[in-house]
């Protein structure tokens, strides 16, 4: 009898650390929608802490409640992140960030919201068939700093996508006078791999004095194309460019 | 397509096949160039109506 009960509770912890291992994993699926808990960092895997409401340890130490900025918390442990096959929503009002790489399904950026996309790679698919996932932009999705971004996946733009901003760099540059001797790099947005597209039926924007190549082959639809300032390249395997 | 290059900025467009199709119109005050590749219609034919210094092609095919 003592020997069961100490087998069953070592399944029971098996079971607890299993658990704390997939929750560990941090990343689950399903639909997640965009809640700013962090006011340090509004960037997609950020993760802050409060010693709210989580008592304290067997040394008496305030236990840490962790929050990420998908509306989840957790004591002690940090809370799970989009993973592969999630659906993750920017509601109007969001201002997000994302500079780090990220493997869901598909991403929602509704009108009044704002995604700006800093740098790594942006993997959209499925995952139990490994088909593509689309990125749908109706708001605002901003290219910032001169970093590179890639793309597995679809972006269809209907409301505004704009590069802006770049970072000083001695290479690859653009100047912006020759006076000043300032460059700065743009960036790219490269095609990942697989077969990816970006589809515009919005309006694309380039807005600052630096360069900026895409070389994710696209379709402008019914599109506005303003380069305003510095170099924009469409280096592509194919284009249709169509009213 | 509504396409619109200020002065001092560039588009350019480079290697691959660019496909146009339908009516394609703006300001270009600085320069649209495409530098290398293919430039064709679609199968609906194509319209460029550029004011200013318009479709530039060096080295295109």
């Amino acid at each position: 009898m003592k020997g069961q009960t100490h087998r069953g509770t070592i399944g029971v912890i098996a079971c607890l650390y299993a658990l704390i291992l997939l929750t560990g994993k941090g990343w689950a699926q399903g639909t997640w929608t965009w809640q700013q808990q962090c006011s340090s960092s509004n960037e997609w895997s950020a993760i802050c802490y409060t010693y709210a409401g989580c008592g304290y340890d067997q040394n008496g130490n305030p236990i840490h409640r962790y929050f990420n900025n998908w509306g989840l918390s957790q004591c002690g442990v940090s809370p799970g992140l989009p993973g592969p096959g999630s659906v993750c929503i920017f509601p109007a009002g969001a201002d997000a960030l994302l500079s780090s790489n990220v493997d869901i399904l598909s991403v929602g950026i509704s009108n009044g919201a704002t995604f700006s996309w800093q740098s790594g790679s942006l993997t959209l698919r499925n995952p139990s068939d490994n088909s593509r996932g689309t990125l749908t932009n109706e708001g605002l999705l901003r290219m910032v700093s001169g970093y590179n971004r890639y793309l597995s996946g679809v972006l269809v733009n209907t409301g505004t996508l704009v590069h802006e901003d770049g970072r000083p760099t001695s290479t690859g540059r653009v100047c912006k006078t020759a006076a000043q001797r300032r460059c700065a790099a743009g960036g790219t947005w490269s095609n990942n791999t697989g077969t990816n597209s970006f589809v515009n039926t919005g309006t694309l924007n380039k807005t600052t004095t630096n360069s900026f190549t895409i070389t994710v082959p696209m379709q402008q639809q019914n599109a506005t194309v303003n380069v305003q300032a510095g170099t924009l390249t469409l280096r592509l395997v194919a284009t249709r460019i169509r009213m | 397509v509504s396409w619109s290059v200020a002065s001092g900025a560039t588009l350019v467009l480079e290697n691959g096949t660019h496909t146009f199709s339908g009516t394609h119109s703006g300001e270009i005050a600085g320069t649209l160039v495409q530098t290398n590749g293919t430039v064709q219609a679609g199968s609906e034919g194509a319209t460029f109506n550029f004011t200013g210094t318009g479709y530039q092609f060096a080295m295109a095919r």
